[in-house]
């Protein structure tokens, strides 16, 4: 059966190239953990020593706690907000009849494609005369700005190979827009949520352009926080910080993972 | 069920898209629009009065047009490769049928995400630089002789940019192909078309909106990089959003760099709607 | 139909309320309130602990006011614009180095006139400390630096001929593309024979000439002092132009590196009033301590830049002492990069200077 064979060295060979581009996106982040612990006061590989005291530094050093408690919990408003915002609108653009639709498209994705020094610029004096600098409603605001267009870009192809019928079927069963939506819809684009809130969260967890005008002088984020400390010297406790945050996600998508399993053995999923 | 009922189902009319994308509109109305439309009238104008001076100097000097080309093939360099690399693995990812292995790949995808990019550009520098693991791996294999030179350059530029732009090609394609009905990819099959001609005529071309948004990503973002060609590349590496930085914040040119902006966001939509006409997607965001 | 449209409008109402709700009282306060704190725009790292502990601590102590160092990365002139534009003076202070950017942000009006009836302690400053515009606080020194183990003691340069030598002196190096390229320019001048005095106005096609000999083998250009300092440290580079302050580190960290006082010199950096600051005269205060001697000792023993005040040497410990640019041993051999003759030409022509070398360094 050489169709079979073929397919089985196909699936080889497709496995062997996913694998490859596994191992070139998770090496550089897996070296980040071992020169976390170096002893020596700058990055270096392989890792001289090893110390814990970077990682006590970001855990107990409030020049390092309380900027990332502040930036975890703009990034969570962030995404919060955009998801919202931006699925609204994702829908408004894929399923309203409204004219110049491409042009809103466009203009909704624009802050992706003016640099962003340039925006932060502009905004300032918009922010300060609502007196919004140095705010975390500012920050999320302008945040939001750049946040929603991950959300549109991802949402809208997960709304355009849409299957419909689930929907209608709602309906048909007399549930209103809302609750079509809500218990319907939201399930099934599901993977586009979680890829877009993903993309929020990060994007406001790294940026540092914004927050450079925006922040005021009385808060501080983690990535200020980073930037301001490799200024002198590539120090560890970023790589500590970013080790602490790889232990996170993976807790968290494990935890989720888990969740599933326990779902679907009470037999609540598919 | 009569056609109206279905198309209030498909469709939402003028006043609900209005309200619905209402939200945004004013954000962005307020915070965005409203700024940016005090800023780039200011391009327009030299020493106070009305002049084309700014768009003049872009073109006259032609550091800045070479400038911008260079960062629209650099973009369209990594673009092509994370789409390359990406789509296959967003295929097996959807296509797994081993849920457990599924969800490791996925942490993989995101995993990256969860460092800041100043420190995976340095994790790049560690691997790449003369003494570093590359190196270190391609001697003491016997591949080479000589260390080569890895760093600073475009290679790295790409190297890096590629390893961050990764996920965002790889997400979107995977959340539209998780989403698409197997039963037509099995129809398919059943018909009698072979593995991959059922991919290239029925996945692939239902997927087109995911990659649509993956190459929209993966560009738009590539084109406002600096943070990673600067730490990597060298000045050969020099991209359009350093020199706007550089008008800003040292020069205090906000007018030259305004002007620059809007040449630059001109050529993004251009070179957007060149690639949507010529792949066809332009036919699939219409109704 | 009334029903989704009524739900969308609640929900609209729904995301603004929880938008306001999360302003607690007095969040809108921050911005233009007038305040009774200092902010001065700082480096972040290793300089703003200095001046933390050299100036501002003791000033606070001194005068009750207290002072808070903020930092803006890179964006200091966008920053400082885009509060000018709004006259939303979030700083008082600013701590720049180049003095052709820092005029021009005086000339765009940023910056307020240094006032010298309240700063009348500049006598012993270094000549050049006391512009218009600002004051400086220190020097920041521009050396050459080489690699022990590359160059051992009888095969080591001396000079910027040496760094622009490539066969005798042969190996990757390391130049910065930082901004303020008039430096490098002027360097690869020095190397042809030109003294300093006649490098400005630039002879640029001589100049790049000298550079492109020597660009190739240029593997680091740096745009951070961590880069620099990385660079040496992983022996990337293993000849550089450095400033002093970045060897210093380097080598504190175990980098194998030699500095070079040969043909070296110096930037003055300044501390400037943000104009419409509105603690301006407080602002001046500050000014005026950061002069004092015992304190500019203080601040070169943590961060190792020399002070403006070369009285500040006799409080530094002995072995401290005859390293600073201003010990009378010293003060002869290095020069003010910015005092050179016609130096006002690389202030009046930033904006070329900086296209011509985005241009040559492009390519």
């Amino acid at each position: 059966m050489s169709q079979q064979q073929n397919g089985k060295v196909g699936k080889f060979i497709l496995g062997t190239f996913v694998g490859i581009i596994f191992i070139f996106l998770v090496i550089p982040t897996i070296l980040v953990v071992p020169m976390s612990f170096t002893e020596t006061r700058y990055l270096v590989f392989p890792p001289e020593g090893f110390s814990l005291q970077w990682h006590q530094e970001f855990f107990t050093d409030k020049r390092w706690v309380e900027p990332t408690i502040f930036s975890l919990k703009l990034a969570s408003l962030t995404t919060v907000v955009s998801l919202v915002i931006g699925t609204m609108a994702s829908l408004a653009l894929v399923r309203g009849i409204i004219p110049g639709k491409r042009i809103g498209h466009l203009f909704f994705l624009s802050p992706m494609m003016i640099p962003l020094i340039v925006t932060a610029f502009a905004v300032y004096g918009m922010f300060a005369n609502l007196r919004l600098i140095g705010t975390l409603p500012g920050l999320v605001i302008a945040h939001t700005i750049i946040g929603v267009p991950y959300v549109i870009l991802v949402i809208m192809a997960n709304l355009y190979r849409f299957d419909t019928s689930l929907e209608l079927a709602a309906r048909n069963l007399g549930a209103n827009a809302f609750k079509t939506f809500m218990y319907v819809t939201l399930p099934l684009i599901k993977p586009g949520i979680i890829a877009a809130g993903v993309f929020c969260f990060i994007e406001s967890l790294d940026e540092l352009v914004l927050v450079l005008f925006l922040v005021g002088t009385t808060k501080m984020t983690l990535p200020l926080r980073m930037f301001s400390e490799i200024e002198f010297r590539i120090a560890p406790t970023v790589a500590a910080a970013s080790t602490v945050f790889i232990v996170a996600a993976i807790g968290t998508i494990i935890a989720l993972s888990f969740i599933e399993k326990k779902e679907k053995s009470m037999g609540l999923k598919e | 069920m009569n056609l109206t009922q279905r198309e209030s189902i498909h469709h939402y009319s003028l006043l609900q898209s209005i309200l619905l994308a209402c939200p945004l509109l004013i954000l962005l109305g307020i915070f965005y629009l409203y700024p940016l439309l005090s800023l780039f009238p200011e391009s327009l104008t030299h020493n106070g009065s009305f002049s084309l001076e700014h768009y003049r100097h872009f073109f006259r000097e032609p550091l800045y047009g070479f400038i911008l080309f260079r960062t629209v093939r650099i973009a369209a360099y990594v673009t092509v490769i994370c789409f390359i690399l990406g789509y296959p693995v967003a295929y097996v990812m959807a296509y797994m049928k081993n849920r457990k292995l599924s969800n490791l790949l996925m942490l993989c995808v995101l995993l990256p995400f969860f460092t800041s990019i100043l420190v995976r550009s340095y994790a790049w520098i560690v691997i790449l630089q003369t003494k570093g693991l590359l190196n270190s791996f391609l001697l003491s294999m016997g591949l080479i002789e000589q260390p080569l030179s890895f760093l600073y350059n475009e290679i790295a530029v790409i190297i890096g940019m590629v390893h961050i732009m990764l996920p965002f090609m790889i997400l979107p394609v995977y959340s539209v192909l998780k989403n698409l009905d197997r039963n037509l990819l099995r129809a398919a099959r059943n018909l009698g078309a072979s593995a991959l001609k059922a991919f290239f005529k029925v996945t692939f071309p239902l997927s087109l909106p995911g990659v649509g948004s993956g190459v929209m990503f993966t560009f738009i973002l590539s084109l406002g990089f600096f943070i990673t060609p600067a730490l990597l590349g060298g000045p050969k590496t020099l991209m359009i959003s350093t020199l706007i930085e550089q008008q800003i914040n040292r020069l205090l040119n906000w007018e030259f760099a305004g002007a620059i902006s809007v040449i630059l966001l001109l050529t993004t939509i251009v070179v957007i709607a060149v690639f949507d006409k010529i792949v066809g997607l332009d036919k699939i965001y219409k109704e | 139909m009334r029903k989704k449209t009524v739900t969308v409008f609640f929900i609209n109402l729904l995301i603004g309320f929880i938008v306001l709700s999360l302003t607690p009282n007095g969040t809108f306060s921050a911005a233009h309130a007038e305040r009774d704190h200092l902010v001065v725009q700082t480096w972040g790292g290793k300089l703003a602990e200095a001046q933390q502990k050299a100036f501002f601590e003791p000033f606070t102590k001194e005068t009750g006011i207290k002072v808070i160092g903020v930092e803006a990365g890179t964006s200091v002139g966008g920053k400082l614009a885009a509060m000018q534009r709004s006259k939303n003076i979030e700083w008082d202070i600013i701590t720049a180095d180049y003095e052709s950017y820092n005029t021009k942000y005086y000339n765009k009006g940023f910056l307020e006139e240094v006032d010298y009836n309240i700063v009348d302690n500049t006598g012993d400053l270094v000549p050049n400390s006391a512009k218009k515009w600002g004051v400086a606080q220190y020097l920041e020194g521009v050396c050459l630096v080489y690699n022990t183990k590359a160059f051992p003691e009888d095969k080591a340069p001396k000079s910027y001929k040496d760094f622009f030598d490539v066969t005798k002196f042969p190996g990757p190096r390391a130049m910065h593309n930082w901004g303020g390229p008039t430096d490098n320019l002027s360097i690869a001048l020095m190397a042809d024979g030109v003294t300093p005095d006649q490098c400005l106005p630039l002879d640029f096609d001589r100049a790049f000439k000298i550079m492109d000999k020597v660009k190739p083998h240029v593997r680091v250009w740096y745009t951070s002092g961590a880069q620099l300092v990385q660079a040496l440290l992983d022996e990337e580079a293993v000849l550089a132009i450095s400033t002093d302050g970045r060897a210093k580190s380097a080598i504190s960290m175990g980098a194998p590196i030699k500095i070079v006082w040969n043909q070296s010199f110096y930037y003055l950096a300044y501390n400037c009033v943000v104009k419409g600051s509105p603690m301006k005269d407080e602002a001046m205060k500050l000014l005026k301590f950061c002069n004092r001697p015992e304190q500019q000792a203080i601040f070169t023993q943590i961060i190792g830049y020399t002070g403006s005040n070369p009285k500040a040497i006799q409080y530094l410990p002995a072995e401290l002492q005859t390293v600073q640019s201003t010990h009378p041993d010293n003060i002869d051999k290095v020069f003010n990069i910015m005092a050179i003759k016609n130096a006002q030409w690389s202030v009046d022509n930033v904006d070329t200077v900086d296209e011509k070398w985005n241009t040559w360094i492009a390519r």
